[in-house]
């Protein structure tokens, strides 16, 4: 009773976490979002524009980090077949050019450190040298979008782990209430309890002596472009595995009351999981982002072939003391 | 140093590791462990497993 009543104290502890950080972040990343679309009608008499430009503005209330969208459609026809090509330029209140591209190209995506003001959109058509321009009138239809980039501050990264915590918390309570085995907490004989401690032991100088090696690694600039995380989740899973295949082998990781298969298909799927994941994400994204570092897919892979790995043996060390059932050891 | 005195009164009563294990309720490998000598039981676990072979501690447990 008493531990239910922690249990949900716990689960409306971490849902405040998790509303104060959402709070916090929708407050602090509500940021401006400019969108207009118009339209144009262009004339073209003896092979030249008639009226050769079209105008936008926008309005930035706040300097900072802007993601622009400009996008123009010619209706009924595709830009590249026009003959024409369209040119965009962005000047600020005094006239200077902050901004300019002529293409086809129907939507251009751009970033740009804006200051507090008006800013001007200036679009002009330019015939293309030995292209055939017809007579007549055509439509060409704009879209603008302007939304500010905003970066997370020590505020916001406080709030993204308020969230984390608080989700980890929530789930902790659910269990809490919630789970546990059928069968009641999980029972060990007091051999075990001791293997068990042998066990924690060397897993323990296991992952000091790797995290020393990532140490040195990271300090002697050795391990480059983001490989650290790399190597720091390999001294979590290297300790892991010395743990679990210990547990295993001397038979004190499974408890008196719970099932071997359980375990096994546990680590079974959160290995198949974490190789999809790292599968797709490598060739997606590759090993290495455009800056030289590595993309965490790299790390799923090594926890999803830690749990491969570790199912497997669990499969192994079942099959031989199932070989050993109904015939005692000598 | 091996625990043949267990193994024999576990055999007498024609019970396996196994089966012995579950009565005590530790796990077979423990019970192997002690028959074999690499585990010393507490005073409790060599009171259990007197209980379920209907013997006395020095019985099985004293050495020789």
């Amino acid at each position: 009773m008493r531990k239910h009543a922690v249990a949900l104290l716990g689960l409306i502890f971490s849902l405040v976490l998790i509303a104060a950080g959402v709070f916090i972040l929708s407050r602090g990343n509500s940021g401006i979002n400019w969108k207009s679309n118009w339209k144009h009608e262009l004339s073209i008499k003896n092979g030249v524009f008639e009226n050769d430009s079209s105008t936008g503005n926008f309005i930035v209330d706040r300097s900072g980090t802007y993601a622009l969208n400009i996008g123009w459609n010619l209706q009924g026809k595709k830009n590249a077949d026009s003959g024409f090509m369209t040119g965009c330029k962005i000047t600020n209140d005094a006239g200077e050019v902050i901004y300019s591209v002529g293409a086809h190209t129907a939507d251009v995506r751009t970033t740009l450190e804006l200051d507090k003001g008006n800013y001007n959109l200036l679009f002009a058509y330019f015939v293309e040298e030995g292209a055939a321009v017809k007579d007549g009138t055509c439509t060409m239809e704009y879209h603008l979008n302007v939304t500010e980039q905003r970066i997370l501050g020590t505020v916001g990264i406080g709030a993204v782990l308020a969230i984390l915590l608080g989700s980890c918390l929530f789930l902790i309570a659910l269990i809490a209430i919630f789970g546990g085995s059928k069968n009641g907490e999980a029972r060990y004989d007091e051999r075990q309890k001791i293997e068990q401690g042998r066990g924690y032991r060397y897993a323990f100088y296991s992952i000091l002596i790797t995290v020393g090696v990532a140490l040195m690694l990271d300090t002697t600039g050795i391990a480059t472009g983001g490989m650290t995380a790399l190597f720091y989740t390999a001294s979590i899973c290297i300790g892991l595995l010395v743990y679990v295949t210990y547990g295993y082998w001397h038979d004190c990781y499974i408890a008196l009351n719970e099932k071997r298969s359980f375990t096994v298909t546990l680590l079974f799927l959160s290995g198949v999981l974490n190789l999809i994941i790292g599968i797709s994400g490598l060739l997606s994204e590759g090993i290495l982002n455009g800056a030289g570092k590595m993309n965490t897919p790299v790390i799923n892979l090594l926890v999803g072939a830690t749990c491969a790995l570790l199912a497997v043996i669990g499969l192994v060390r079942f099959a031989i003391e199932k070989k050993s059932d109904g015939r005692d050891e000598d | 140093m091996k625990n043949l005195k267990l193994k024999s009164a576990r055999a007498a009563l024609d019970l396996s590791q196994q089966d012995l294990a579950e009565r005590v309720g530790v796990s077979r490998q423990t019970i192997n462990a002690i028959e074999k000598g690499d585990y010393n039981p507490t005073i409790k676990l060599c009171r259990d497993i007197c209980k379920v072979l209907g013997k006395t501690l020095d019985e099985l447990f004293w050495e020789e």
